[in-house]
């Protein structure tokens, strides 16, 4: 064995371009179709846990040609009719096919490793929160690449035809589509991109189970492959429907029985992490780097919240939703009224959780008037039709309580209907405030305390509670 | 052309039985693959079996390459109307004949410009995108997909056959080093 060969099969063989094409294909992808990579707060830009699970719904376009091309590869003695030539040379032959299958893979880790270091940069710059788990599943992610190149290699040594690579790569994209359509049963797990699973929240994390049975099944894909590549009699290569067969039986039972299922809330990632001193400002460990910034406007808005009765003493970043059911999040108006907490001002990064959005998509203003929204309440009914109503309603308490009309600067978004929404929440808070500023002063802080406590149980119309007191 | 002919059937009543057991019916989706693999599949006899003798050959290439397209495309869409027919409640013709223009005419670019050995890869990696891209990708995209009055869409398989037909029909496959 000399690493000579292997040098030659890098330059010389499509190893030279499977790599540098499969960097190519998934940012193109990865950019043009966005909500394969940028869906979610854990978006592959955004945390690590999201670096390495959100590349795999690329794999759904990438696998079969990785396939194909192996097939292409993997014929390369036959078509070039030099197999009594080597059989004739004392060098055996799983030697030279283990050269060049080595070089294949080295090509397409390294493709992979490029593709993972232009998000990792981008993920250095947001995250801090690096759990261990994140590398199983980028090894995951590397066994699936490889397998399939492995796989094709061997199917194109078995079949050399000039049909074969159009129909390994074929039957590829069939297996998976096939495989995902099992909805109710883990066997959709055995795809190598995960189907059933898109809004990774960055909380979020794949089982270690999971990974573990998809490393022994993509490994055994991969031996099947070699075997088939670099065997030379006919019993080895009838030994290669072995190692699908035992992964398997492993990895099925590993399996959660509902694919959804195999997201799961990575307990390290909602461990909450609070600032130094009182009052408590606390956020997810995820969003630590969001902390120091978080303090000053947090303190300054829970003093204004104050002057209310049974004021919240506390910010905090809400996981209410992420500690139950996590994949399907159907988002429900305000979530469960006992889940509205009274003693704190929840807060979120993630908009599917009910609580206070600090990346408001819809009109950014700073964080302290955020949380002072609703005086320090998550909206009841955000994606109602009439929304604009309470929207205005929240703007208007907040406005009361920061002690002048503030609104909402709708200039820099992009969405006619955003701007449409700001607008109309605007008007609607610039009436709330006249109408609140007409009443005696008394009877102002009145309505503003029972806004907070309407909008803690969402009884009632609220916008009604605070411009008419009705009850 | 006959070996191609076999796989195509093989592979076309494969992929039909399987979705037809999923779903009894062959949705959209199942359909333009099977017409982007039979597409693929028949590229690969697009190829001379030897290139340089084809060069030194005194006669026109040009009508037969048409022909060969033209003969291609329609037992691909033959076979993908006989799954339909076998297995699905009706025949969507219009687009089928729409989607095997517009494949088929990647098909041949692929081949013409790329080589028959990697000609393949433009068909079924447009088929692919379209089928599995989210909804929101964009009518040129996902042009296969589209309803058959979609005008993008009908354009773009039309831009994708007429390039495919004149860079072959002209040039034919290229020629690559094995």
């Amino acid at each position: 064995m000399s690493l000579r060969i292997l040098r030659i099969e890098l330059r010389r063989s499509m190893a030279r371009v499977v790599g540098p094409l499969f960097v190519v294909a998934a940012l193109l992808l990865g950019y043009l179709l966005t909500p394969l990579l940028f869906r979610g707060s854990g978006a592959w830009d955004l945390q690590w846990n999201g670096l390495v699970i959100q590349p795999r719904h690329l794999l759904t376009f990438i696998w079969a040609f990785i396939v194909g091309f192996g097939a292409l590869q993997g014929m390369r003695d036959k078509r070039s009719k030099v197999g009594e030539l080597f059989d004739s040379t004392p060098r055996p032959q799983w030697q030279r096919a283990g050269q060049l299958a080595g070089a294949f893979s080295l090509s397409l880790l390294g493709g992979y490793l490029a593709f993972l270091l232009v998000g990792a940069i981008q993920v250095a710059t947001n995250a801090t929160y690096f759990p261990l788990g994140v590398l199983l599943i980028g090894l995951v992610g590397a066994a699936i690449i490889v397998a399939g190149g492995l796989l094709g290699l061997g199917i194109g040594r078995l079949l050399p035809s000039f049909l074969t690579p159009p129909a390994a790569a074929m039957l590829g994209m069939v297996a998976l589509a096939f495989v995902e359509t099992e909805r109710e049963s883990g066997f959709a797990l055995l795809s190598p991109s995960l189907a059933r699973i898109h809004d990774v929240q960055a909380f979020h994390t794949l089982l270690p189970s999971v990974s573990v049975a998809q490393l022994v099944w993509f490994t055994a894909i991969a031996a099947t492959g070699l075997l088939l590549f670099v065997a030379r009699r006919r019993w080895i290569r009838a030994i290669a429907v072995v190692p699908p067969l035992v992964g398997v039986l492993i990895a099925v039972p590993l399996l959660p029985g509902d694919p959804g299922k195999a997201l799961a809330v990575d307990r390290g990632a909602v461990e909450l992490v609070c600032a130094d001193g009182q009052p408590r400002v606390c956020v997810t460990r995820v969003h630590e780097a969001k902390l120091a910034e978080l303090v000053e406007p947090a303190r300054e808005a829970l003093a204004l919240l104050g002057k209310l009765p049974d004021a919240p003493t506390a910010v905090m970043e809400s996981t209410a939703q992420a500690e139950d059911g996590v994949q399907e999040f159907v988002p429900e108006a305000s979530g469960p009224v006992e889940s509205r907490p009274a003693d704190f001002v929840p807060i979120s990064y993630d908009s599917l959780i009910p609580a206070i959005s600090l990346n408001d998509a819809a009109g950014p203003v700073d964080e302290r008037f955020s949380l002072l929204l609703g005086a320090g309440t998550p909206a009841c009914r955000p994606h109602d039709e009439d929304r604009e109503r309470e929207l205005g309603a929240r703007q208007a308490v907040a406005s009361w309580l920061d002690g002048e009309l503030r609104l909402k600067d709708a200039s820099d978004v992009d969405y006619a209907a955003a701007v449409q929404e700001i607008e109309s929440a605007n008007s609607w808070a610039k009436r709330a405030w006249a109408a609140l500023r007409e009443l005696p002063a008394d009877v102002q802080l009145e309505r503003v305390a029972a806004y907070r406590s309407a909008s803690l149980t969402c009884s009632g119309d609220l916008y009604s509670v605070l411009v008419d007191g009705a009850r | 052309m006959p070996g191609a002919l076999g796989v195509l059937v093989l592979l076309t009543g494969l992929i039909g039985g399987l979705s037809w057991l999923s779903a009894g019916d062959i949705s959209q989706g199942p359909g333009v693959l099977v017409l982007a693999m039979g597409v693929a599949v028949m590229s690969v006899t697009l190829g001379p079996v030897d290139i340089d003798l084809e060069r030194t050959a005194g006669f026109a290439w040009l009508p037969r390459r048409v022909v060969h397209v033209l003969l291609a495309g329609a037992m691909t869409i033959g076979v993908t109307a006989a799954m339909y027919l076998a297995l699905a409640d009706a025949v969507p013709g219009s687009s089928l004949l729409r989607n095997g223009i517009g494949l088929l005419g990647l098909a041949t670019f692929g081949v013409a410009v790329l080589g028959v050995r990697f000609g393949w890869a433009l068909p079924i990696g447009w088929a692919i995108l379209a089928v599995f891209a989210p909804g929101d990708a964009g009518a040129v995209v996902r042009w296969p997909m589209e309803p058959v009055d979609a005008p993008s869409a009908l354009v773009t398989a039309l831009v994708c056959g007429l390039l495919g037909a004149g860079s072959y029909a002209v040039s034919g496959a290229r020629r690559v080093l094995a």
